[in-house]
């Protein structure tokens, strides 16, 4: 329980008891020290500490090109369900979007080997509906019914390190993650009916494509107070078109109110550094996400949202999430 | 919330999939059960092709058709694929054949003639002697100005004053720069006799053509109305004819990319909009009437309103309101209330923002200039008071490939007598509106895909219930994109048939032209003929298929359909198998 987090972190499978560091208590100060410390601050495969930081929110209404990645070590297997609505114009037309996701996923950390852990996240469903009105002559709405994507991941934690007093823990960690379209969802014949061609645009839609996601996460915690930072850099390599490039950046901070209960605000920015191709629209985009998490044990659940925001070529355009996601984590 | 929003939405999406079949148009076939496809033949000469819908016809009157087809050369092909001629584009310093040739007996001596417009100003007439094409005495015509040659994209024809000669009018993109002050700076629209000459009707003491002239006083442009007319280019079978007054001549109709949509008389002069309505606004010709040229079309009725009729209010302009433009826009002339008159449609973009940017098409319909309504000259047909509208179109940023042309087509595909506006447009959906302006369905072509176009329909019945199918060609940017697409009257898809042995064309890939449906080989049964942009000519034959559903009046064997060819007949005005008597 996160509550409890900061007095008595659990190492539940450390193996060695964790080093205390040298540095200063602010914590950018104290990774700027233990860089320049060199080894003494750096963790071994076999002495990793048990970090008790909270995990970022998870929670897809509609699909989310870079989501942000944990850094603590874990094994646990997690589940989100979310709807989501959006709208946007262009001249007269007026859409509205109702559309969801139901996404399942785990982590698994080989406990012979904990720098390293494997991830899988698979949206085993999206659904999708628009409504289109084009007055006076057009007012309809069309829904498809799919599977989204398929994001695996390797992740990793060469630096972590643990503060005297048990005050203060930090962690960076680097991630490579592959998005592969396992979703048909992109094939869709509505122009705007695929979250994902919304972002990467509709050469996706004529061509296979791979997202190749390089990222780190930095994750601070003090007391009650867990603050993190993902970027990443998402190239996206499509067959026989341009490859895009992608930037996803996460800005999180999570309280632990007590009695299990967490507060989570991230704010979600996401850029595209190609122009944007043909049917694209999609050129940039910030989002808003606060949530709250109780947790008993191994098991945390959470209600989740988020408010986006999405500039596009020629229309602005917002969408709302909210949805709940369970994680068990069998270190607990 | 949102969940439930999603099942509510869900659920009509679900009702949205059923479309009910409409009444028959027609009465059935002898041998109903027809419509499966059989690829016959491709034809080809190696040119890329445009939009020139090809004509078959009997040239020689030995009872077999020929397929006539316009790429850059032309090619006149027997039935059976034999080619009879191939007229080189070099021969006569023409290039592409953008728009539809016409293909008639001009002059009624019995003498087949094939014209076409092309750039460099050309516009060629040939006779069909003894297997070939020959340049007819007279020909080429030009729509060149005194200093510049532009192309020529838009061609129509018709028996304008009903003496037994079809007239041929060729609109160019291009005239005289605005700082040139030469006579034909405006000169944009040409009518030609069959002799080649301008026409010039019995009686007109002025010039009649080329318009607009630099004239003032009677029959003058410079000073019509005051203030004169003006106009820009038009790039895309920008010319309709039909009559729309009270008097038996045919009237022209063009449509131009200053935002204009004009009519003229054969003699030359435009014809004023209703004048207890429209007036000018302008300081230097305030309360003038205004002909249909010489005012921009708005979206909103009100902006017209008070703009050219209250006078009050801002100055409308794209920076606030939508405007219409007309610039790859072909008119058609038809009755669509069923009242008798004649009434002037089209679908120009939707225009606002400075660049202007386009963000739907509209269907316009304004009503002609009968005593019997009150000279309600362009005046919108009260059904089309608020215009029906599309999607956003494709934003077209480097012109290939080609954009499609919204052409419109005027057909009863419903079985009630009145006629529907059929209009595959640039944002992937055919549209089918009826007579009162309601959206009876539209289909997405494009399939989602951006730069997908559609071309203009063509309408005839196919499987041989009395219900017209719809055949459409579909073109994109690569090879497999091409398709031939055809619906039923009520919108279901019969046949999605990717085009065989596409090749790479950096204009595009797929059928751009109107299919032409005939029976081109005799046995009965029909076969649509689809000119594509980059490997000539498909002809597919519709097994069981017959000429069961035709236009009244109308030559059968010419046109075994409701709408069978680009612009709807060979002459290619607008008018449908009737304008082609």
């Amino acid at each position: 329980m996160t509550g409890a987090r900061n007095a008595r972190r659990r190492p539940v499978r450390r193996s060695d008891p964790r080093r205390a560091g040298t540095v200063a208590p602010a914590a950018v100060a104290v990774l700027v020290a233990a860089l320049g410390a060199g080894s003494a601050a750096v963790a071994r495969a076999d002495d990793l500490p048990r970090l008790g930081l909270l995990p970022p929110l998870s929670v897809e209404g509609g699909a989310v090109v870079a989501p942000s990645l944990g850094v603590a070590p874990a094994n646990y297997v997690w589940g989100g369900l979310a709807a989501a609505g959006g709208a946007w114009s262009a001249g007269r037309a007026e859409y509205e979007e109702v559309f969801g996701r139901l996404v399942v996923g785990g982590v698994w950390t080989p406990s012979f080997f904990q720098r390293l852990s494997f991830g899988a996240d698979f949206a085993a469903l999206a659904v999708h509906s628009i409504h289109t009105v084009v007055p006076p002559a057009i007012d309809e709405w069309a829904a498809d019914f799919d599977v989204g994507e398929l994001r695996v991941a390797i992740s990793g934690l060469p630096w972590a390190v643990d503060l005297p007093d048990d005050e203060v823990q930090l962690g960076v960690r680097a991630h490579v993650r592959l998005t592969l379209p396992t979703d048909i969802s992109r094939w869709n014949e509505g122009r705007r009916a695929a979250p994902l061609r919304r972002v990467l645009g509709d050469d996706i839609r004529e061509h296979e494509f791979v997202g190749i996601d390089l990222g780190g996460t930095f994750a601070v915690q003090w007391t009650l107070l867990t603050a993190y930072q993902t970027l990443c850099l998402v190239p996206v390599a499509v067959v026989d078109s341009e490859p895009q490039f992608l930037l996803a950046s996460t800005t999180g901070a999570g309280l632990a109110l007590g009695l299990g209960f967490e507060l989570l605000l991230e704010l979600n920015v996401l850029g595209r550094l190609t122009e944007a191709p043909a049917g694209a629209g999609r050129l940039g985009a910030v989002a808003v996400s606060p949530g709250v998490r109780w947790g008993t044990g191994g098991l945390r659940l959470g209600l989740e949202a988020r408010v986006g925001l999405v500039e596009d070529a020629a229309a602005p355009y917002g969408d709302a999430t909210l949805g709940l996601t369970a994680r068990y984590d069998f270190d607990r | 919330m949102w969940l439930a929003a999603f099942v509510a939405a869900t659920a009509v999406a679900g009702c949205n999939e059923s479309r009910s079949e409409p009444a028959p148009t027609c009465g059935p076939a002898a041998r109903p059960g027809g419509g499966e496809l059989e690829f016959v033949r491709n034809l080809s000469i190696g040119n890329t092709g445009w939009f020139s819908s090809p004509a078959v016809l009997d040239l020689d009157g030995d009872g077999g058709k020929e397929i006539v087809a316009p790429f850059y050369d032309v090619a006149v092909w027997s039935a059976g694929g034999e080619l009879l001629h191939r007229e080189s584009h070099a021969d006569h310093g023409h290039d592409r054949i953008f728009a539809p040739a016409v293909v008639a007996d001009l002059d009624g001596d019995t003498v087949f003639e094939i014209v076409v417009a092309s750039n460099r100003g050309n516009v060629i007439a040939y006779e069909w002697r003894e297997g070939a094409m020959r340049v007819k005495t007279g020909w080429p015509a030009s729509t060149c100005g005194e200093h510049v040659c532009g192309e020529n994209r838009s061609l129509a024809a018709a028996d304008l004053d009903h003496d037994g000669r079809i007239e041929v009018v060729a609109a160019t993109t291009e005239t005289e720069d605005d700082d040139d002050a030469s006579a034909k700076q405006e000169a944009y629209v040409y009518v030609f006799r069959p002799d080649g000459t301008l026409y010039q009707p019995a009686g007109v003491a002025w010039p009649a053509w080329p318009r607009y002239n630099k004239r003032t006083g009677p029959g003058g442009d410079a000073d019509r109305n005051g203030c004169g007319h003006n106009a820009y280019g038009l790039y895309g079978e920008n010319l309709g004819i039909g009559n729309v007054d009270d008097d038996p001549e045919l009237e022209i109709v063009a449509t131009y990319d200053n935002h204009h949509i004009q009519v003229f008389d054969p003699d030359g002069t435009a014809l004023d909009a209703d004048p207890t309505y429209f007036t000018s606004r302008s300081s230097d010709c305030r309360d003038q009437p205004l002909t249909w040229g010489q005012f921009i079309r708005y979206l909103d009725p009100q902006v017209e309103e008070d703009h050219y009729h209250l006078h009050t209010g801002d100055w409308p302009g794209p920076s606030w309101t939508y405007w219409l433009q007309w610039t790859a826009s072909p008119p058609n002339v038809a009755d669509i209330d069923g009242d008798g008159r004649n009434e002037v449609l089209g679908f120009p973009n939707v225009e606002k923002d400075e660049p202007y940017h386009t963000y739907h098409y509209a269907l316009m319909v304004l009503q002609g200039d009968y005593a019997a309504t009150g000279h309600r000259s362009a005046r919108r047909l009260p059904a089309f008071e608020r215009l029906p509208l599309s999607e956003e179109p494709w934003q077209d940023d480097d012109w290939y490939p080609v954009a499609g042309i919204p052409a419109p087509v005027v057909a009863d595909i419903q079985g009630d007598a009145r006629p529907e506006i059929l209009a595959a447009l640039n944002d992937g959906y055919l549209y089918v509106f009826d007579a009162d302006a309601r959206l009876l369905w539209r289909h997405n072509y494009a399939r989602g895909a951006p730069f997908t176009f559609g071309s203009e329909p063509a309408v005839a019945d196919l499987t041989g219930d009395g219900r017209p199918e719809i055949a459409l060609g579909v073109w994109s940017d690569d090879p497999g994109e091409g398709r031939l697409l055809i619906l039923s009257a009520g919108g279901e898809v019969l046949h999605d048939v990717v085009l065989p042995g596409q090749r790479e064309d950096g204009n595009g890939v797929g059928a751009t032209a109107c299919p032409t449906i005939n029976d081109i080989d005799g046995d009965g049964q029909l076969e649509i003929l689809l000119l594509t942009l980059d490997h000539g000519l498909d002809i597919y034959r519709v097994r069981g298929s017959s000429a069961n559903c035709t236009v009244a009046g109308a030559d059968a064997d010419k046109y075994p359909g409701l709408w069978t060819t680009g612009r709807g007949n060979f002459l290619r005005n607008g008018l449908g198998p009737a304008g082609d008597p």
